[in-house]
């Protein structure tokens, strides 16, 4: 039999002292109750990418120096009035309402913008007043010469505009960022009609969203997934103090997790949002195989305490280890160096194995108090689907055709698990049918996007910031820059030059001091030893496109000395070096969790047969995800690959129960019969547990939350696919690798 | 693509808003000028900050409430905007029994101005104002002229006019409309 480590000891304990193992869970339950409500959530998701590499270092730098472009807030208008008076004189006073809502610290718009003249200094570069739609429309079509980084801020086609808004760091905290933008969509709706469609944009609004979306998912999807589940349980044991029985442990330690979430402080992120559900239907499953072994314990009309007893002990170790392959899924996740990833992995693993717990006393403690109330269980229920059983036999009859396929078809999985693209975008997180979503991606379109790439020029600190050497060393970068970049419009310290250049004036470093800092923070670092060149180029660069351009531009400033004086940051990169690099990591820590989990089972089997056993058939259902997804020329994204990995780690549950039943049938029958055998014992088991656990991921596929939606999916097909490894490879493994002792009972 | 910082001709035209607001527009006849001044305020217009620059589109709300407790007082609450600068507007006025004296307390940090003393007169619906003080930026001796113009219940206009420190002589630095939110 399948060792469980010991940990099913604690199931017999609550057994014999269930007053008291009965108090301390309503205890810990109160306690995480009262941490529930002190649940915070994050909006993160820049920082999912995040992996103390140089690259993000130089962004922290950025953002450090110059400013935070991560608080900036985009209001996307969207009217063809923008060239009349009217519309834009709309335009101008929603510049201005914004202005006046108390979270802004300043606004980015052409009535922002000043233009320089010698006789009076800095004016505004929109005149005050326009007398007529000719009026608006002169200047908009002239202005574009003049200042080419307007058209940064009003499309060129003049239908579509954007104002920045820069907002206080508490303003878009993760506590008040909802609040924050609500108030802007409140002043937005006052001007939004059918000609002047307005909306949010960036990051704020990005982490506000998200946030929305995690706690909707929470409130809704949790609720209704352990719902779905009852009523598919229910469907099964046609009785509801059963449904309840089962229903229980998974509830409580959906409690659990939330109330020691709330009571650490820990953030729920768009990521750790898929533990509640996770954590529903691992433990749901793992209680079906208990109270399914209990029912048959209990045929001969036991004593129901006792029956939970022997159930303990025979199914209790391949529960602990169920819990222990799935935790290590998780915890293969911190192998991929990224912060978001690792916390996900810890946080997960840690919670798995914690709500072990829920099932090996919640699960005992309610049979005993049923059992007490008279209740007995009616084991015809789930014998209903131990017919399923009956299709394996052929399999055991050509195991060695069923293992050798097996082999090929995971041989051809593993291709395509190294050769299937990777893909890593921004708006892939963002809820669907989010207004904040389809903004980005307008934006993306028509003003590569809300996040363009940065180069930053180390100056020489001891001499003047416009002294020659210094704009020696920027001018030379910059027209490197705008080789590699020539088709894409750059702002920096250069346009400020030429503007007081063109307005009869000597560009001076002084001249800086006179503009706001909001606006210089956009080129010059605060200390003035760097400038900062903000490029916008296309958002339409696949990652490989940028990562090609990138170096370029590296060799380049490599061939001019310059490789010390300039560093290139921005979100673009951090998507086609970092997000690549932690997507190949992730693919590693897969298959590290494929192959750990094996060895575990090996060593919880104390035979390496049985481990053997296990490798193709819990292999499988993960390659032909994959498999599928290269067919479909469907690349991995960060979402999907968390979702193999976890999905691995739940596949591999019903493996585990199967092997045990094996090894215990195999005692005193040839390994065909016993695994047949165990086949009818567990098979209902299994066929339940798949049945219960998709109809409660299914529930998640209505989450706007792509991450969860994708996540559910994943692990639906894995589910279906691993019932069907299960049921028709792993038999076939399991005889062949028996083969040996073959009509001899086993010896392990 | 630069902005701007915050300008001197900004600046007076708040001052201006403060000193009509603080000024002695009571009466026997309009005591009642606080409650009609009282309630949300939008106001909008342009400004020409001084001689021979160019005109600024500017913006105002503003939130006052009336009280009548021990003496007569308006509290003021609010912005005003020009492009790419706020200017908070804050602070009361109050009438000295029925002696026509008001003090009043407000924006002196806004405007950089340190006087809480106003005159003022009323003829017909005009309410005049004078102040006399030192321009923040220019640290010059200046003057300025604040008309209030009320046009019924729901509306009233603000015209600033103030010396200028250059030519030393008096600018219309512009006006504001008034209506209610």
């Amino acid at each position: 039999m399948i060792s469980g480590f010991g940990a099913e000891r604690l199931g017999h304990l609550t057994l014999r002292f269930p007053i008291v193992a009965t108090l301390i869970v309503i205890v810990l339950t109160a306690i995480a109750l009262a941490g529930v409500p002190r649940l915070q959530f994050s909006g993160d998701n820049i920082d999912i990418l995040r992996d103390g590499s140089r690259e993000l270092a130089e962004y922290d730098n950025l953002l450090g120096s110059f400013r935070d472009f991560n608080n900036d807030a985009i209001v996307l208008i969207r009217s063809d009035r923008l060239r009349t008076l009217e519309g834009f004189e709309k335009y101008r006073d929603l510049h201005f309402e914004l202005q006046f809502e108390p979270a802004v610290e300043s606004i980015l718009s052409p009535f922002s913008l000043v233009s320089y003249d010698a006789s009076v200094g800095w004016h505004s570069t929109v005149p005050a007043r326009f007398e007529d739609d000719a009026a608006v429309a002169g200047f908009l079509d002239g202005i574009s010469e003049k200042l080419p980084a307007f058209d940064s801020l009003i499309a060129p086609s003049r239908n579509s505009a954007v104002i920045v808004i820069y907002t206080s760091a508490e303003a878009v905290a993760d506590s008040s960022v909802r609040d924050t933008m609500a108030g802007f969509e409140r002043v937005l709706e006052y001007f939004a009609d059918e000609d002047f469609e307005v909306s949010l944009a960036g990051q704020p609004a990005i982490r506000a969203d998200l946030i929305n979306s995690i706690v909707d998912d929470l409130r809704l999807l949790a609720p209704i997934a352990a719902l779905f589940c009852a009523v598919v349980a229910l469907g099964i044991f046609r009785n509801a103090v059963a449904v309840i029985l089962c229903v229980l442990p998974p509830v409580i330690a959906v409690l659990w997790f939330l109330g020691a979430l709330g009571h650490a402080g820990i953030k729920l992120n768009f990521l750790t949002n898929v533990l509640p559900v996770l954590l529903m239907v691992i433990v749901f499953a793992d209680t079906l195989h208990l109270y399914l072994k209990w029912e048959r314990e209990q045929d001969g009309g036991d004593d129901a305490s006792a029956a939970m007893g022997r159930a303990v002990t025979l199914v209790g170790p391949a529960c602990a280890l169920a819990m222990i392959t799935t935790a290590i899924a998780l915890a293969s996740l911190t192998l991929s160096g990224n912060l978001g990833l690792t916390d996900l992995g810890w946080i997960g693993a840690v919670s798995i194995l914690a709500s072990f717990i829920s099932v090996i006393t919640v699960l005992p403690l309610g049979v005993h108090w049923a059992g007490r109330l008279g209740f007995a269980p009616d084991p015809r229920s789930a014998n209903r689907l131990a017919g399923i059983s009956r299709l394996a036999h052929s399999a055991v009859r050509h195991s060695a055709l069923i293992g050798f396929s097996g082999v090929v078809v995971c041989l051809i999985g593993l291709y395509a698990h190294w050769n299937i693209d990777s893909r890593f975008r921004l708006l892939d997180y963002l809820g669907t049918g989010s207004q904040v979503a389809e903004s980005e991606s307008y934006i993306d379109e028509r003003y590569s996007g809300t996040t363009p790439l940065f180069a930053i020029i180390h100056l020489d600190p001891s001499v003047d910031m416009l002294h020659e050497t210094n704009t020696d060393v920027f001018y030379r970068a910059k027209a490197r820059i705008d080789e590699v970049f020539p088709s894409t419009s750059s702002y920096s310290l250069d346009d400020f030059a030429r503007e007081v250049e063109k307005g009869g004036g000597i560009p001076r470093s002084s001249d800086l001091d006179e503009l706001p800092e909001y606006l210089t923070s956009r080129f010059v670092s605060t200390d003035r030893t760097q400038v900062l060149i903000t490029i916008f180029s296309s958002a339409s660069y696949t990652a490989s496109q940028m990562h090609a351009k990138l170096e370029q531009l590296q060799s380049m400033l490599r061939e001019e000395g310059l490789s010390d004086n300039v560093s290139i940051t921005g979100f673009p990169i951090l998507a086609s070096v970092v997000a690549p690099r932690l997507m190949d990591n992730l693919r590693i820590s897969l298959l590290a969790a494929v192959f750990v989990s094996i060895f575990v089972i090996a060593l919880a089997a104390r035979s390496w047969r049985i481990g053997l056993a296990c490798l193709v058939p819990n292999l499988l259902p993960i390659v032909a995800v994959e498999i599928v997804l290269w067919l479909a020329g469907i690349p991995l994204d960060m979402s999907i690959t968390v979702a193999l990995t976890v999905s691995f780690g739940i596949a591999v549950d019903n493996s585990i129960h199967l092997s045990n039943q094996y090894m215990i049938d195999s005692r005193e029958k040839p390994a065909d019969q016993a695994i047949l055998s165990a086949l009818h014992q567990v098979a209902p088991a299994m066929v339940s547990t798949t049945l219960i656990l998709v109809a409660g991921l299914s529930i998640s596929l209505l989450s706007t939350l792509p991450v969860l939606s994708v996540f559910a999916l994943v692990i639906v097909l894995t589910l279906i696919f691993a019932l069907v490894t299960d049921i028709f490879q792993l038999p076939a493994y399991l005889v062949t690798v028996a083969k040996p002792g073959r009509n001899q009972p086993h010896q392990g | 693509m630069v902005s701007k910082k915050p300008r001197a001709g900004a600046r007076v035209l708040v001052a201006g808003l403060v000193i009509m607001f603080s000024s002695p527009a009571a009466s026997a006849q309009n005591t009642h000028i606080f409650d009609q001044l009282a309630g949300s305020w939008s106001g909008r217009g342009i400004i020409v900050h001084s001689v021979g620059a160019n005109e600024e589109a500017i913006r105002c709300r503003l939130r006052n409430r009336s009280t009548h407790a021990s003496a007569r007082k308006l509290v003021l609450a609010g912005n005003c905007a020009v492009a790419g600068l706020v200017l908070p507007m804050g602070g009361w006025m109050q009438q000295q029994d029925d002696s026509n004296r008001y003090t009043a307390s407000m924006f002196q940090s806004l405007a950089r101005l340190k006087t809480d003393s106003f005159d003022g007169t009323r003829r017909g619906r005009q309410l005049r104002f004078h102040y006399q003080g030192t321009d923040a930026v220019s640290k010059q001796s200046i003057s300025a002229r604040i008309t209030i113009i009320a046009r019924g219940d729901n509306r009233f206009d603000i015209q600033v006019r103030r010396t200028d420190p250059t030519t030393k002589k008096l600018h219309n630095v512009g006006t504001i409309e008034f209506s209610r939110r």
